[in-house]
């Protein structure tokens, strides 16, 4: 008996001993199940999955504290999310905003058009500027089709004169800087006022060089009187030395020459001006480089003074000003 | 550890997409090689299948394919041979 035993346990093993074959024959019973008993089988799933599905239900259409609280908090979390995505936006469309603003302002300074003086102009893109074409010249990309002459004066930001057109084609032009090496400007220092001779000393630099005995100091105005808008720069460095018969003063460009992106052009080239000419360009200078318009409302000078007290009303200071 | 991958293998299977479920049992396929997996799919198949129809045993074709792949390549691994 113990032997008929073991025998058949013996053979029930040998009879499913290939894992494959095993695994094969589950599969197709696996199969059969589904296909055949697939609707009792499905059932009685659905019995035991229905409290799954129930709290996913409740979770997402109940109407009680719990779910609704949740609801919202998640509703709410969605909220800030998207919020902040505009924000970023927001943040991304005003920094936009502000380059183009600021662009706008460079483009009205470049064209002249600064504290309510417009000026005739031509904007133009630096398209070659040092160490790739030789030092103290830029090239511009427009040309004589764009209507740039000859000897038309340049101007960067703020409309001070960097220099002239020295060479101009149908589609580019190259302008020779002021501060190219040896370059000679007669020049006017306001300050000691006086006429002198500017010399480019390379890199975008003029050095103004007087006798000791006249009194220079950084921040001087210097101006080419051979023009109506000839504003060069100021002085940010003196050299003085007392052992040497003159002193030095330099203008340094404001930006780097490397810098330099859109400058403009004068519509008319620099021509021969008598001295009463360049006087007179001295004083629209002045006018150009020491006054403001001022509100009339806050504007009080001379003629606004009287012996009756001064009404301060925008009306009255106006007629004054005028 | 077995239990608990199971339970996690069966909850992927009712609430997630088929791949997370394919994925679940591949990886419960190379460590365990049950074919105990094959209850999931079948109960799958059944509540949300068509019935009757071979595209209603989506689930149980692929967890019976990837039971019998798993079967198929155990003998070659040495690691489970050094289990062995």
């Amino acid at each position: 008996m113990r032997d008929y035993s073991l025998k058949k346990k013996e053979n029930f093993r040998r009879g499913y001993k290939h894992p494959l074959a095993r695994a094969a024959i589950i599969v197709v019973v696996a199969l059969l199940l589904v296909y055949v008993f697939g609707g009792l089988i499905g059932g009685a799933t659905a019995v035991l999955v229905k409290p799954w599905y129930a709290a996913t239900s409740w979770m997402h259409d109940g109407t009680g504290i719990i779910p609704t609280y949740l609801r919202s908090a998640q509703s709410y979390r969605d909220e800030v999310t998207r919020l902040s995505d505009e924000l970023a936006q927001a943040h991304l469309n005003d920094e936009e905003r502000q380059f183009l603003e600021s662009e706008n302002t460079e483009l009205r300074a470049l064209l002249g058009d600064t504290e309510g003086a417009t000026h005739e102009r031509i904007a133009a893109g630096v398209i070659g500027r040092p160490p790739f074409i030789p030092y103290d010249t830029l090239m511009l990309d427009r040309g004589t089709d764009d209507g740039i002459l000859l000897d038309a004066p340049v101007y960067h930001f703020n409309n001070q004169l960097i220099g002239f057109v020295s060479s101009v084609s149908g589609h580019s032009a190259v302008v020779t800087l002021l501060s190219a090496p040896n370059f000679e400007t007669t020049v006017y220092v306001f300050g000691p006022n006086i006429y002198t001779t500017a010399r480019g000393v390379g890199n975008g630099v003029v050095r103004v060089s007087v006798p000791q005995n006249i009194a220079i100091a950084e921040g001087d105005s210097v101006v080419a009187p051979t023009l109506e808008q000839g504003f060069i720069g100021r002085f940010g460095v003196i050299r003085s030395e007392s052992s040497e018969p003159e002193q030095y003063g330099f203008v340094l460009p404001d930006n780097s020459i490397q810098s330099f992106r859109l400058v403009s052009v004068g519509v008319r080239p620099v021509t021969e001006v008598s001295f009463d000419a360049a006087k007179n360009n001295l004083e629209s200078a002045k006018s150009s480089l020491f006054t403001i318009p001022v509100p009339a409302d806050v504007l009080v000078d001379e003629h606004a003074t009287s012996t009756d007290p001064v009404d301060t009303t925008g009306e009255e200071a106006s007629t004054t000003a005028e | 550890m077995r239990v608990l991958a199971y339970m996690v293998v069966l909850a992927l299977a009712f609430t997630m997409p088929l791949w997370v479920f394919v994925i679940a049992a591949a990886l419960y396929f190379a460590r365990w090689s049950g074919g105990e997996l094959l209850v999931i799919a079948v109960c799958v198949d059944a509540l949300f299948g068509s019935h009757g129809t071979f595209s209603g045993l989506l689930y149980t074709a692929i967890t019976g394919g990837l039971y019998l792949f798993a079967a198929a390549i155990k003998p070659q691994l040495r690691i489970y041979q050094d289990l062995i």
